[in-house]
């Protein structure tokens, strides 16, 4: 008789023969053991997901008990079983390092099929359609999310859709613009409608709620209770939309309070879930979402910035656009602004407020506390624009928001911030922004090598969930799963929503005291890596 | 002549106290100390209004002053102790968790000796009535810090005006999300995105000091 075994995170069955060993079968699917199978380096790690085994001397030996507890075994000991699932390690990390920049290719499939991954933000939808087959990118658009009409930040269109009118153009235009440019994406390309059976729709909390069509009324007060529940699935009929037919729309679940199936794409992407090492996934902006954790905790928050990252509330500030000054850096102690464009500085964005700052610290224009020493209380960049002190202080209240989230958190798990190997940078501003001048002002409290931006992690997410399952595989979860019919569930998926604690940082006590704390900007740029271009 | 009020201005916390001290020892009156107190603090907060200091500051300069007070606790005699200047209740209304603002107004209420109770966050309309009732405050101050909570304010603020209780108190709004027209709304007397003005406001409708 023979076996069968899922593994993640292919999600597919691998066949043993009857009699062989499950290091041979694994072996065969491509798994390496680094030292031959013999149990001595540790290099075939793999998690059990499902299916109960002992472990025995050696693995007991080379793995904590929480380890094991979770399900940690060396492929080259384990007993194959019939219907146990295993995720294997090796995998990730081979494909941790290229799924980082944004339109890589994901892993090729077997299925002759076209897929398409949705990131739906607050103010730009991009859309990807992928060739499952090959795992290329074959096209790409993007609009400017057309709900904006009804409010630009997410609170105020939470407050117009409490109303069943407003609710429903919020969810419209929504649907309908992720259609349009489903479509375009279609026929662009000039394939076959018919060969695109699936979208991947990844998005924050409130996008999530709006697209599927959820009552958004509990995220306009505490305690921003949302819906989990697993992923969403919509039919492409159910959705109004004309020219694509049969295109099942999946979206991805939200993790709690303010953070959403942006963020666990952005996990998807990173990988926290899996490593042993402590990371921490930043996404800054007007809505700061924060994860810190690895394969045995995973804890999550979410703080508000407000808009200075963007240039709002800022006197002269802009968006990111020609005229703005999007960089400033130190030459010969002048400052020396870059600007978006060939054109004279109109205003300043959220970069270049960082940078400017960060000057203004160095050469004791700003003090500790945010305080202009100049006797013109401003900080002059070009001759039309240049910074109030007010606007300092917005800086702060921004700062502050995520370096005492951040903080919290590591408070929480009981990990120093020297522990965390990794902080990546997600989002628009978290990329653009200069590394060392937001270290220089305390927005990132932590060393040149441990910071990594990595780009739009939404998207590159959505796009690794499009791979996560097979149409039969996923067939077979959801016979497994029977009883709950339109939430499907792939294991990949649950393994970090299961894991996954929402820490509320409103009710914490502590955050108020660290908060006024972190208001306050380091003494000096005694960080060794911090080198201002002279 | 002392240089407490500088010392407390330039939030110099160890020689502030010890100036205290020492016009404790001297026989001085506590009145005559805590005055200078005060007119340090009003500097503070004008500092404050400025931009020229900062959260951190104003936090700073309570504890100076908190801490002066106790020392002085323990001298002023029964018929000394001085009656508050009003009363004031505090809260952020439902919906609404932000309360780093308000806890800084009512630190500088009292400092500024105003009897406050402060209800907290995310407080029902009806509660805050009722305590309108068992408090019977001078002013109440609202913090808004998200829109969303207007809606919570405006159902307390016609719930007052319908019971009658309107005309008795002044209203007062505040937190960073608050406009000119939110005080319209809620038909309120004041609004203001910062602390400071507040006090002087509530300080000034009770005759000023
Ligand atoms: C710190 C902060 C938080 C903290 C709050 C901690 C706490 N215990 O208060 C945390 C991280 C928990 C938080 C959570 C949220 N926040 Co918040 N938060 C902020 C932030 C960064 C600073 C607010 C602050 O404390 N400022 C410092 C204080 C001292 O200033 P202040 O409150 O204005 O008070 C001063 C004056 O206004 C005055 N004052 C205040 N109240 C009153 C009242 C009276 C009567 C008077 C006279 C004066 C007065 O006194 C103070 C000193 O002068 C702002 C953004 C910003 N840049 O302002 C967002 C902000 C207020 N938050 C916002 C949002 C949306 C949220 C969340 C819903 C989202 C989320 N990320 O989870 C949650 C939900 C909380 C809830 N239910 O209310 C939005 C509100 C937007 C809107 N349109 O409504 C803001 C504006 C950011 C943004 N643009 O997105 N937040």
């Amino acid at each position: 008789m023979s076996l069968r075994i899922g593994i993640e995170p292919q999600s597919r069955w691998l066949t043993l023969a009857a009699g062989e060993s499950l290091r041979d079968a694994l072996f065969r699917a491509g798994i390496e053991f680094p030292c031959g199978g013999k149990s001595l380096c540790g290099g075939c790690q793999v998690q059990l997901l499902a299916g109960e085994i002992e472990p025995d001397t050696a693995e007991k030996e080379y793995f904590s008990a929480e380890d094991i507890a979770s399900g940690w075994r060396l492929a080259c000991r384990l007993k194959p079983q019939n219907g146990m699932r295993l995720r294997i390690e090796q995998w990730q990390h081979r494909a941790a390092a290229p799924i980082l920049s944004d339109t890589q290719s994901i892993e090729p499939g077997c299925e002759e099929t076209y897929r398409i991954a949705i990131d739906l933000g607050t103010t730009t939808v991009v859309a990807q359609l992928l060739n499952m087959a090959t795992g290329e990118v074959l096209s790409v658009v993007s609009r400017l999310n057309p709900q904006a009409a009804y409010g630009a930040d997410l609170m105020s269109r939470i407050d117009y859709a409490r109303n069943d009118e407003g609710f429903a153009q919020l969810v419209n235009t929504v649907r309908d613009c992720a259609g349009a440019m489903i479509s375009e994406l279609i026929h662009s390309s000039g394939i076959d409608s018919a060969l695109v059976d699936r979208a991947i729709l990844v998005g924050n909390t409130a996008m999530h709620h709006l697209f599927s069509g959820i009552d958004v009324a509990p995220l306009a007060s505490v305690p921003f209770s949302t819906i989990h529940g697993g992923l969403r699935r919509l039919e492409s009929a159910e959705l109004g939309w004309k020219g694509v037919d049969e295109l099942a729309v999946w979206v991805l679940p939200c993790l709690g309070g303010f953070v959403g199936g942006d963020v666990l794409a952005g996990l998807l992407a990173t990988q926290l879930h899996r490593e042993r090492e402590t990371s921490l996934l930043v996404d800054l902006g007007t809505n700061g979402e924060i994860v810190l954790g690895n394969r045995q905790q995973l804890i999550c928050a979410s703080t508000a910035a407000g808009p200075a990252f963007e240039g709002g509330g800022i006197l002269m500030g802009m968006q990111a656009a020609a005229g703005a000054i999007d960089a400033v850096e130190l030459k010969d102690g002048e400052l020396c602004c870059h600007v978006i464009g060939q054109q004279s500085a109109r205003g300043i964005c959220g970069s270049g407020l960082v940078d400017a700052v960060a000057c203004g610290l160095e050469l004791g224009w700003i003090d500790p506390s945010g305080r202009i020493t100049r006797e013109d209380k401003r900080i002059p960049l070009t001759s039309d624009v240049y910074l109030s002190q007010q606007d300092i202080r917005q800086l702060q209240l921004a700062k502050a928001a995520i370096a005492a989230g951040i903080e919290l958190l590591c408070a929480q798990m009981a990990v120093s911030k020297e522990a965390v190997i990794n902080v990546f940078l997600a989002g628009a501003f978290g990329n653009y922004v200069d590394v060392s001048s937001a270290m220089r002002i305390g927005l990132l409290e932590f060393t040149q090598h441990q910071i990594k931006p990595v780009g739009n992690t939404a998207l590159q997410g959505a796009r690794l969930a499009l791979g996560l399952a097979s149409d039969v595989y996923d067939e077979q979860l959801r016979e497994e799963a029977a009883d709950d019919t339109d939430k499907v569930q792939l294991p990949e998926l649950t393994a970090i929503t299961e894991k996954v604690v929402h820490f509320s940082l409103g009710e914490s006590q502590a955050f108020q005291s660290l908060f006024i704390e972190k208001t306050k900007f380091p003494e000096s740029s005694a960080t060794p890596e911090y080198q201002p271009e002279v | 002549m002392s240089n407490l009020d500088q010392l407390i201005e330039e939030l110099k916390r160890d020689e502030a106290l010890g100036e205290v001290e020492l016009r404790l020892a001297g026989g001085e009156s506590v009145t005559a100390i805590l005055d200078d107190c005060r007119a340090g603090m009003a500097r503070v907060g004008e500092l404050f209004q400025e931009g020229e200091y900062f959260l951190a500051d104003l936090i700073l300069s309570a504890e100076i002053f908190k801490s002066a007070a106790a020392l002085l606790e323990p001298h002023i005699n029964p018929e000394q102790q001085q009656k508050a200047l009003g009363k004031v209740l505090l809260a952020t209304m439902r919906g609404d968790i932000h309360d780093l603002g308000k806890n800084i107004l009512a630190t500088l209420f009292r400092v500024h000796s105003f009897e406050v109770h402060d209800l907290g966050v995310n407080v029902e309309p009806e509660d805050l009535v009722q305590e309108v009732k068992d408090f019977q405050p001078d002013f109440v101050g609202i913090s808004a810090l998200i829109t969303t909570s207007f809606e919570s304010a405006k159902e307390a603020t016609d719930q007052l005006e319908k019971e009658g209780l309107r005309d008795g108190i002044k209203i007062l709004v505040g937190g960073a999300v608050t406009t000119p027209e939110v005080k319209t709304y809620l038909g309120a007397d004041f609004q203001t995105h910062d602390a400071t003005a507040g006090v002087a406001y509530c300080v000034n409708a009770m005759g000023g000091c």
